[in-house]
């Protein structure tokens, strides 16, 4: 058997956690929870970050600390929180849920914008269900198989390996479908009002206005600002501290 | 025959002499004068230019140009240049003679006239007519003075001596001196009461003044007095310094050497600081008049040029048009402010940080200053913009100026894109600043709770790009190198002779090392079904020679030949015979190994 098959395999069979997490941090994380509960929700915000600064990051807490901005009106930060975790928990119903009740209070929204996932039907399946690190292994043991029935359609040509190559091949475009569109890089407006320049920089043109929780497609970076696309074809620069941007 | 000889010559040399008469005026026939005067109007302190072109035919010889003495003007001559060309064949050559001329100290504010003047083309007279000249006089608050040599003068000079308050003023710091300045540092001025922008840095100028030049160094401030009275720039105060010329050498009371020692060595000199103050500069500063527009917090005053501009008139809602309002102005507008009321709920109204420069024009500083603003309409149809009202006083004049930003009407389509805010249940969304408080009312009932317990303590694993692409490429690789290989063995089945004759030079190897060196017929055996199955040469029916030849054919090398001649060789003899032969000293199994290993390095 191909041996990095066997390796990816292993891999694989390792969860996609680590084995231990900081302590502090979790004391952070319950400490919010209870705070969010109480009705303390910029106390809750705090300590989620706090925590994700020690080094507890995952889906549940972005989830969480989504609920406790979105409980004070932070609704661009909110919907920057739901993304941050569908990244990790891409099938998580609460999220999802949430997600959308926080959008409806968006007041403009840009419709071309690919929101993190290319919708071609069953081809983008896999990433509702995988995050980018079981995507990637998927991908990666997809591309073994594909090698390895390559090999032996070529040494046998026999029609039960052929058509397992084929299959391998359809695994791998499964999986680098949603891998690529999770490869591009989105954002959030998180301030109440933002201007949208033609340059990085005051002294260009405003070209638009945007509110808290615009969604938006981001490409480069310079100095402090990002470039985003407006949809139509169209494009400016925000201030980096004006946008949020969606990774884990 | 002398005589006629003598005669000849004579009435040669006449004619001669006609003839070079003749066309002396036919040189000169195409040649003109002009003169120029630049410029045409100073003060007597000033130096003006004269010069005076000559065109046309100059190859008969020209003479400088003179003046008539005169006891207005003394001319001093500066130079000459000349210039030749060809234009469709024709040639034409140009000379200029410049002159400074320089006023009589004496003389009063006038008209008058250059002196006349001659020049000589070809022999030919012609003259240079006198140019008109106006003498002005010193302008009113200019305090300079005649500066003789080795003396500094310092002044403060201002361009007007009454403005209105706003109004700009030229001022100008001036040290005039002789030659030997070495460097001058001026103390900072008071300028308070006044708004005041620089010229630049300090210019030096040479001017002459009777009978000598003079270095004058000049720092000038554009000054706007910001209120009414009688301002006051106080006594100015600097510091030169003055090279003096050093003695070089101890004095022995003698200097037969002087002229000597002057020459080698260098000029030496010794630095003299000298304190000199200026005078008080006086200026008064009238109020403006009632502004016909109340509540103006600013008012520029000077020539103000207003340029509005909109980048667009129909927007869709919620798009911003640009809009940008430039003044320019010898008015000072630093601290002048223009924006739209904020009260207007037709539109959200961005203002950017204003821009302002100043920069020099002729001997006044002009501002220009950039308003610009993101209008967002808030509701579509057709919404007028507000007009912006520019009110600014024009001191020459003594009237105020208004100007009204065109009337702009922007056409605003509605757009189908943008989400309504839409609220669950009958709880208000609150705004950003009720949001922050501890105790707020939630947005909806609705949210889905918190996830809490063991499956939200994790951190999620992130796979680095670099392993991620080195895993991606392993496979393809490797199997690339598994296909290879395959390819390599399979063609090695479907021919057993290539596995024969791979497997040959091994086989041989093997064989002679399990056979005693006395078994001859054994290494016979060996060595013929070596030479068979690696070179397909069927030893057993050869003769010694042939074999030779043969394995000549398959491996070039004339070594090989010879031992395998005489391997076989002593082979035959040993078979005929039954006598162990040696090869070159070696025995026939040494022999046999070398062959074998020469053959297979050779390919």
């Amino acid at each position: 058997m191909n041996f990095c098959t066997c390796l990816l395999l292993f891999a694989l069979a390792l969860p996609s956690v680590a084995s231990s997490q900081p302590t502090e941090a979790i004391t952070y994380f319950n400490k919010a929870n209870t705070s969010y509960e109480e009705g303390k929700f910029s106390h809750a915000v705090e300590l989620y970050e706090k925590a994700l600064h020690l080094g507890l990051r995952n889906g549940h807490l972005f989830y969480n600390l989504g609920n406790a901005e979105y409980r004070l009106g932070m609704v661009g930060k909110a919907v920057a929180a739901y993304r941050k975790a569908l990244l990790d928990i891409p099938s998580d119903p609460d999220v999802l849920a949430n997600l959308t009740l926080a959008r409806k209070l968006v007041k403009q929204r840009i419709e071309d914008s690919t929101h993190g996932i290319v919708d071609i039907g069953f081809l983008a399946i896999a990433g509702k269900f995988l995050n980018r690190f079981e995507l990637k292994l998927a991908f990666l043991a997809a591309n073994c198989l594909f090698w390895s029935f390559l090999v032996v359609a070529a040494r046998y040509k026999s029609g039960g390996s052929q058509i397992a190559v084929v299959i391998s091949l359809l695994l791998m475009v499964m999986f680098a479908i949603p891998l690529y569109t999770l490869s591009g890089e989105s954002g959030v407006i998180i301030a109440k009002e933002v201007k949208v320049y033609s340059g990085n920089g005051e002294s260009f043109q405003v070209i638009f206005v945007l509110t808290e929780g615009v969604e938006l497609d981001v490409g480069e970076h310079r100095l402090g600002w990002s470039q985003v696309f407006l949809g139509e074809g169209r494009k400016g620069w925000v201030k980096d501290s004006d946008l949020d941007l969606i990774r884990l | 025959m002398k005589r006629a000889v003598y005669v000849s010559a004579f009435v040669g040399l006449i004619s001669l002499a006609l003839m070079l008469t003749r066309s002396l005026p036919a040189f000169a026939a195409n040649a003109k004068a002009s003169v120029t005067i630049d410029p045409d109007s100073g003060t007597v302190e000033d130096v003006f230019t004269l010069q005076v072109i000559l065109t046309g035919d100059l190859a008969g010889g020209v003479q400088a140009p003179f003046f008539e003495k005169t006891d207005e003007f003394r001319i001093e001559k500066r130079g000459s240049s000349s210039r030749f060309s060809v234009v469709n064949g024709a040639q034409s050559s140009e000379l200029t003679f410049t002159f400074a001329l320089f006023p009589e100290s004496k003389l009063k504010p006038g008209n008058y006239k250059t002196p006349a003047g001659y020049v000589f083309i070809g022999g030919q007279r012609i003259k240079i007519e006198p140019q008109d000249l106006t003498i002005t006089a010193n302008s009113e608050s200019s305090t300079a003075k005649h500066v003789r040599a080795g003396g500094v003068e310092f002044n403060q000079i201002l361009s007007k001596r009454e403005v209105y308050a706003g109004q700009q003023v030229t001022y100008v710091a001036e040290i005039a001196s002789s030659l030997n300045l070495a460097g001058a540092t001026f103390d900072d001025p008071d300028f308070s009461g006044f708004w005041h922008e620089s010229f630049g840095k300090a210019k030096e100028t040479v001017r002459s003044i009777v009978n000598s030049n003079v270095i004058v160094h000049s720092l000038r401030e554009a000054l706007f007095p910001n209120k009414p009275g009688t301002l006051v720039i106080p006594a100015r105060k600097m510091v030169v310094e003055i090279k003096v010329p050093s003695r070089r050498r101890v004095d022995l009371g003698f200097g037969v050497f002087d002229d000597l020692w002057d020459d080698i060595l260098p000029e030496d000199f010794d630095v003299v600081k000298k304190n000199i103050t200026a005078e008080p500069a006086a200026i008064q500063v009238n109020p403006l008049p009632p502004a016909p527009v109340p509540n103006l917090e600013y008012v520029p005053v000077g020539t103000v040029k207003v340029n509005f501009s909109i980048d667009k008139k129909t927007v869709k809602e919620g798009e911003s048009v640009n809009v940008a309002i430039e003044l320019r102005s010898d008015a000072y507008l630093r601290p002048y402010e223009l924006g739209y009321d904020p009260s207007n709920s037709d539109f959200k109204i961005y203002a950017d940080k204003p821009a302002v420069e100043a920069s020099v024009h002729g001997d006044k500083i002009e501002f220009k200053k950039r308003f610009s603003f993101a209008v967002v309409p808030q509701k579509p149809g057709d919404l007028t913009l507000p007009q912006l009202k520019i009110v600014s006083f024009d001191p020459d004049n003594a009237k105020y100026n208004i100007y009204d930003t065109p009337q702009t009407v922007l056409h605003v389509t509605p757009d189908p894109t943008a989400a309504k805010l839409s609220v669950s249940g009958n709880i208000p969304a609150p705004t950003a600043e009720s949001a922050r408080a501890e105790e707020v009312v939630p947005l909806a009932e609705d949210l889905l709770p918190q996830h809490i317990g063991r499956a939200a303590l994790y951190t999620t694993r992130l796979l680095p790009q670099s392993i991620f692409w080195a895993c991606l490429m392993i496979p393809p690789v490797f199997s690339l190198l598994i296909l290879a290989f395959l390819r390599v063995n399979e063609s090695y089945i479907s021919n057993p002779q290539k596995v024969i004759r791979r497997k040959a030079y091994s086989k041989a190897m093997d064989a002679l090392s399990r056979t005693e060196e006395n078994d001859m017929d054994t290494l016979a055996n060996i060595f013929r079904t070596y030479l068979y199955e690696r070179l397909s040469i069927p030893a057993a029916s050869l003769t010694a020679r042939e074999v030779a030849e043969r394995v000549g054919e398959k491996v070039k090398s004339q070594d090989v030949i010879e031992k395998v001649r005489e391997a076989f060789v002593a082979l035959e003899s040993f078979a005929y015979s039954g006598r162990i032969q040696h090869i070159q000293g070696a025995s026939l199994k040494n022999a046999i190994t070398d062959i074998v290993t020469k053959v297979e390095k050779a390919g």
